[in-house]
């Protein structure tokens, strides 16, 4: 179906917004700092939230074992680069792949559950995945891994993972934008209010849940590659700590979860944060929890739910509009024969 | 045209449905009745798939559906309205029955949003289209629930005590929207409101128990020595209250 000018100008209206602040923010990091070190870390643990927020903020499923999707992203980039020499576009394809496959096992297991049995089993499994890599000495056991540099141009390094990661953010960022408005998204989000009924107007519920995850875990896998691919090294207590969780969880509670905006909101406060408080650790953990507490006691929507509730205001539309009243006046007003047809018309389906 | 037969729904070792069989074609409405924890709502259950069966079968047009699970009989044509709303709390009216006519009959871009409209034009939501679901009242969230029924139900719709609650007016709306429905849908419909069902029904099935008692033309059944020995107060409270 060819899309109408008037559509066409309807969807350039929705995506108008985001283009020009997410444009405005990326101008932002690439041309203010001096150094690209912190826009990249922005970016990455914004794009890894993001990937989060689609699972536990539209698909329901509150997850607290994210850390093993950036770990075992980060591993396989590694182990592939190393172990099978694989060059870097090769590995980081590598590492999705690997990713989306271990959140398909753990889908064997965890696509039954929901609530606090979902959140607690994966937080587990999690678990016994980073326990089972500090073992196992082909991944380097609790040592971790070096990344081998010899296959990589270290002149341009630190400029290319930067643009990795804007390329990552600002994919993900639209990816997740474009799929909440499909028809998947839809059904997705009906799952996520009540997937008995869900499942009663045809969506495959389980399946949809299923998906989900397999996309945020892909995301959060290819978020943790980059990462530790700028640090080159990786060791289990580090890239399968739930610190990384819990940073994800602060950033998309804090912004609004189930919003698209939040967790770029979220993000901008976490690192705020972290910047004014660098030298004094202590000072930056009892505010993360303060600004926690406050956020979760006066918005439990979180700081974009609230201002998207107060004003209508929405940059990333994901909401589908009825058609407009213009739409229905144009159209003559049914006679009673009309409607008879029309309550007809659908056995046809 | 829906078959059933012998269908059984055992939870533990009290079978709360047991060995009901019975047709509806096309243009046909079987309303169904007996007192509460009869089955009713364990049969309606069975037939979209909420629950699994113990045992008999289901034909939709012809094709068996037992196994099928619920999605996949929606996508077939069967539509269910719950006795307690299952709304899309956080989507719009508009979404909650967008998600069923893309899912459903699968209809896309235009059609689906001329096809919801329509839908929520029959049951009276359609200047609501846009408001949050969640924050519907409770009358307005049985008419959503009404609208999502229809928004799959191609073939089969099944109504579960949609009625209970509404005043005398909105019954006749209602009446007159199931009786339209009926020209070319095949309906089973749960309800309390005996005059209701008699307005609407072509025959009238008695469950109690878990066991089908009694089926035929509506004023034979309520007439019946059976039905008013089941019923007996219950059925003079409900005339005393319309």
């Amino acid at each position: 179906m060819m899309p109408n000018r008037h559509a066409r100008a309807a969807l350039l209206g929705d995506y108008l917004p985001g283009v020009a602040i997410c444009g405005a923010l990326l101008a932002g990091l690439i041309w203010l700092p001096s150094d690209n070190r912190l826009p990249m870390e922005i970016l990455l643990v914004f794009a890894m939230a993001q990937g989060w927020n689609l699972l536990s903020g539209y698909a329901g499923l509150l997850s607290f074992g994210h850390q093993v999707f950036i770990g075992i992203g980060a591993y396989s980039l590694f182990m592939s680069m190393n172990a099978f020499g694989l060059p870097l576009p090769l590995a980081l394809g590598v590492a999705g792949l690997v990713t989306m496959a271990t959140a398909a096992v753990m889908a064997l297991f965890l696509h039954r559950m929901r609530d606090a049995y979902f959140s607690i089993g994966i937080w587990v499994m999690a678990d016994c995945v980073r326990l089972l890599i500090g073992q196992w000495d082909w991944v380097g056991s609790s040592r971790g891994v070096m990344l081998e540099s010899s296959k990589l141009d270290l002149t341009h390094f630190a400029d290319m993972v930067f643009w990795l990661a804007i390329g990552l953010a600002v994919v993900v960022q639209f990816g997740v934008f474009i799929l909440l408005r499909s028809r998947f998204g839809l059904g997705l989000m009906a799952t996520r209010d009540n997937d008995v009924a869900a499942a009663s107007v045809g969506i495959g519920a389980s399946r949809s849940k299923v998906t989900a995850l397999i996309l945020s875990a892909l995301i959060c896998g290819l978020g943790g590659a980059v990462y530790y691919l700028s640090i080159l090294y990786a060791d289990p207590s580090g890239a399968f700590d739930l610190s990384w969780q819990i940073k994800i969880l602060f950033i998309v509670i804090i912004g609004g979860v189930g919003t698209l905006e939040g967790p770029i909101l979220g993000t901008a406060l976490y690192f705020v944060l972290q910047q004014a408080f660098q030298d004094n650790g202590e000072m930056f953990l009892l505010l993360q929890g303060l600004t926690a507490i406050v956020v979760m006691v006066f918005a439990p929507q979180g700081i974009w739910g609230v201002i998207a509730q107060r004003t209508g205001l929405q940059i990333f539309p994901t909401r589908r509009r009825p058609p407009g009243p213009s739409l229905a006046a144009r159209r003559p007003k049914p006679t009673t024969e009309d409607k008879a047809q029309a309550a007809r018309a659908p056995a046809k389906g | 045209m829906l078959e059933v037969s012998a269908i059984k729904k055992r939870y533990g070792t009290k079978t709360v449905v047991d060995t009901v069989s019975f047709t509806v074609g096309t243009s046909e409405c079987l309303g169904v009745i007996g007192p509460n924890g009869a089955g009713k709502t364990t049969l309606f259950n069975m037939l979209d798939g909420t629950a699994r069966m113990d045992g008999g079968r289901i034909l939709l047009d012809g094709q068996d559906i037992s196994d099928a699970p619920q999605h996949a009989r929606a996508r077939q044509g069967l539509g269910r309205a719950y006795q307690v709303p299952r709304t899309f709390v956080g989507l719009s009216v508009y979404e909650n029955v967008l998600a069923g006519v893309t899912h459903g009959p699968g209809l896309r871009g235009a059609a689906a949003a001329a096809r919801t409209m329509e839908i929520l034009e029959t049951v009276g939501l359609d200047a609501k289209a846009a408001l949050i679901a969640g924050g519907l009242p409770l009358m307005d969230r049985k008419r959503l629930e009404l609208a999502k029924a229809m928004s799959v139900g191609t073939k089969v719709i099944l109504l579960d005590e949609i009625a209970g609650g509404l005043t005398e007016g909105e019954v006749h709306a209602l009446i007159e929207i199931v009786a339209r429905l009926k020209q070319d849908h095949t309906i089973l419909w749960i309800e309390h409101i005996a005059h209701a069902l008699m307005a609407v029904a072509d025959r009238i099935m008695v469950l109690h128990f878990g066991e089908k008692l009694i089926e035929g033309p509506p004023a034979e059944v309520m007439d019946s020595a059976i039905v008013h020995e089941i019923y007996l107060g219950i059925a003079v409270d409900d005339t005393a209250d319309t």
